[in-house]
């Protein structure tokens, strides 16, 4: 049971005689006060943000039914982005906010953070959060009829599927197409129709599915400067459009720009529209790529994203996501406490909890890993 | 180092050796015994994974459980679950082969802890390594047998009831028994 107490000022070395860990449950008021502190997410934000269990990384997806909740700890990294994205000019082209860091550090996290901030304050949501693995299905590719280009039908339906019933629903209900699609030779949709009517028809036609993305991401472009909704595109693992893909055609690997609905999504990248913000993170050393020689590189930006990434995306806000300090780990041990995660009885004690933070060396997902079973 | 000590030879200590809160002689040992060509890591990897797999299964069992009364049953500690598991499953008594009048014959008698929970780490590792459908993974399927023990149910404890059986109807040759054996 929770004793709440109002405290005036909260200071975050006194996190361990906290009254409470838990913090108020509107990212649009969270200050650098908040820190540490964790945060739900209400079951309908999550089922809006989060349609398909499978957008949250595997170790992710069984949290909400085991725990019956999905909080998030508030942390630096999030609050910058969030604070930038409120003072951020909209009449100019794109800002990129980065986020990178080693693995397990928490760059995921605040990105979750910051697409339920951006849900609340009215962004239209493009959630990109399978990057890599839209790459990795060899089974999915066709050739696509008129051009040369490669579609990839499975993933494009998914992903429309998702992308109907996610928190964007609302905007695409509102936002007309400027013109007449041809997909196939009977089917086409008229000028003036609504993009929800593209997505659900593109949800349940496969074979033209990755067209639909291109025509929507394109008409989401066009229209972005003229309304007052921001877009907000959040993508998982950005630097996995700026690599030559393992997935093979005709003996050949195929590059991004060569696959109708990587293309499409890489757009929203480039700097010709206004009126939206691009949060990503980085996936480090991607397995494509030899890790370099020098250790001391592979913690830059440069060698994280790699150097056509960097290049591309260049000019970009990069954001370092640090493992947890101490506080914040006695906090995050004091969430589990509280949820009754831990439940080794050593785990109460002051040695285990000692023993767990110098295992985990306060890295997040070393110290998720450990918990996992004690 | 102090000189007495020194003038000795020091043993290294074990990989094993209880430094940490958390360790467990029993988990140790069934590791050990899990344990193929050396590659400890790997299978202490995969056991920690079969304890997060019973945490989970159990954590849904509660969040499903109707009333406190259920809820109280419920033991959620993979840990826990485990030794329980291994207390369902070990038998109290064996048989081993006694030599007599040109035949053997199977002789009851009570076993000792060791060969116990032996017997027990050795059905719950034979039994594992069956993969019908060689889609799950193995801590998965250490995972599903600690759960069906802890329940009392399972491939594990037949071996167990079988093993009653055959004590129960070799009963006779008890009178057989040397002193001081097992």
């Amino acid at each position: 049971m929770l004793i709440t107490r109002q405290i005036v000022k909260r200071s975050i070395a006194h996190c361990k005689f906290l009254s409470s860990i838990r913090s108020q449950n509107d990212p649009r008021q969270h200050s650098i006060e908040d820190r540490g502190l964790f945060y739900k997410i209400p079951e309908n934000d999550f089922h809006s943000l989060f349609p398909s269990l499978t957008m949250l990384p595997a170790h992710f997806r069984r949290i909400p039914s085991l725990l019956d909740e999905f909080s998030i700890m508030v942390r630096e990294p999030a609050l910058e982005i969030i604070q930038l994205l409120k003072l951020a000019d909209y009449k100019l082209p794109p800002i990129k906010y980065i986020l990178w860091g080693p693995k397990g550090y928490g760059k995921r996290q605040s990105l979750y953070h910051i697409m339920h901030y951006g849900h609340l304050a009215g962004y239209f949501i493009i959630p990109l959060l399978t990057a890599r693995h839209m790459v990795s299905n060899h089974d999915d590719i066709t050739p696509s009829e008129n051009d040369d280009k490669i579609d990839q039908p499975i993933t494009s339906a998914h992903w429309l599927t998702v992308f109907s019933k996610s928190s964007a629903r609302k905007f695409l209900e509102e936002w007309t197409s400027s013109k007449g699609y041809h997909w196939t030779e009977r089917e086409s949709s008229d000028a003036g129709a609504s993009l929800l009517s593209m997505v659900e028809y593109g949800a349940g036609r496969p074979r033209s599915a990755s067209k639909v993305i291109a025509a929507l991401m394109s008409e989401i472009k066009q229209q972005a400067g003229e309304r007052n909704v921001p877009l907000l595109i959040c993508i998982d693992g950005i630097n996995a459009f700026h690599y030559t893909t393992k997935l093979r055609y005709q003996r050949q690997y195929i590059p991004v720009e060569r696959l109708t609905m990587m293309s499409a999504f890489k757009s929203l990248l480039d700097c010709d529209w206004t009126n939206g913000a691009v949060v990503g993170t980085v996936t480090p050393l991607p397995h494509y790529v030899r890790p370099t020689q020098n250790p001391e590189d592979s913690f830059s930006v440069f060698t994280q994203m790699g150097k056509e990434a960097f290049d591309q995306l260049n000019p970009f806000i990069p954001v370092f996501v640090d493992k947890y300090s101490k506080e914040e780990a006695e906090c995050q041990l004091d969430y589990y406490n509280e949820t009754k995660w831990l439940t080794n009885p050593n785990s109460q004690t002051p040695t285990g909890r000692n023993e767990l933070l110098f295992l985990s060396d306060c890295v997040p997902r070393k110290l998720e890993e450990l918990a996992s079973w004690r | 180092m102090p000189e007495e000590v020194r003038k000795r030879s020091v043993k290294a200590a074990f990989v094993d050796s209880p430094v940490s809160v958390y360790s467990d002689k029993q988990v140790q040992r069934f590791i050990n015994i899990l344990m193929d060509g050396g590659n400890k890591s790997l299978v202490r990897s995969i056991f920690e994974q079969a304890l997060f797999e019973i945490k989970c299964r159990q954590f849904e069992k509660y969040r499903k459980a109707e009333d406190d009364e259920s809820r109280s049953k419920i033991v959620l500690d993979p840990l826990a679950v485990f030794h329980s598991a291994l207390e369902n499953g070990a038998p109290q008594i064996g048989v081993y082969s006694e030599w007599r009048l040109g035949t053997f014959h199977k002789v009851p008698v009570p076993l000792s802890d060791k060969t116990r929970y032996f017997k027990v780490f050795k059905w719950l590792k034979d039994s594992a390594t069956v993969n019908p459908t060689k889609r799950t993974p193995f801590s998965i399927r250490l995972a599903n047998h600690i759960i069906d023990m802890h329940n009392n149910e399972g491939d594990v404890i037949e071996k167990k009831i079988a093993l009653y059986k055959i004590a129960e109807q070799n009963k006779a040759y008890v009178r057989l028994r040397k002193k001081g054996t097992l």
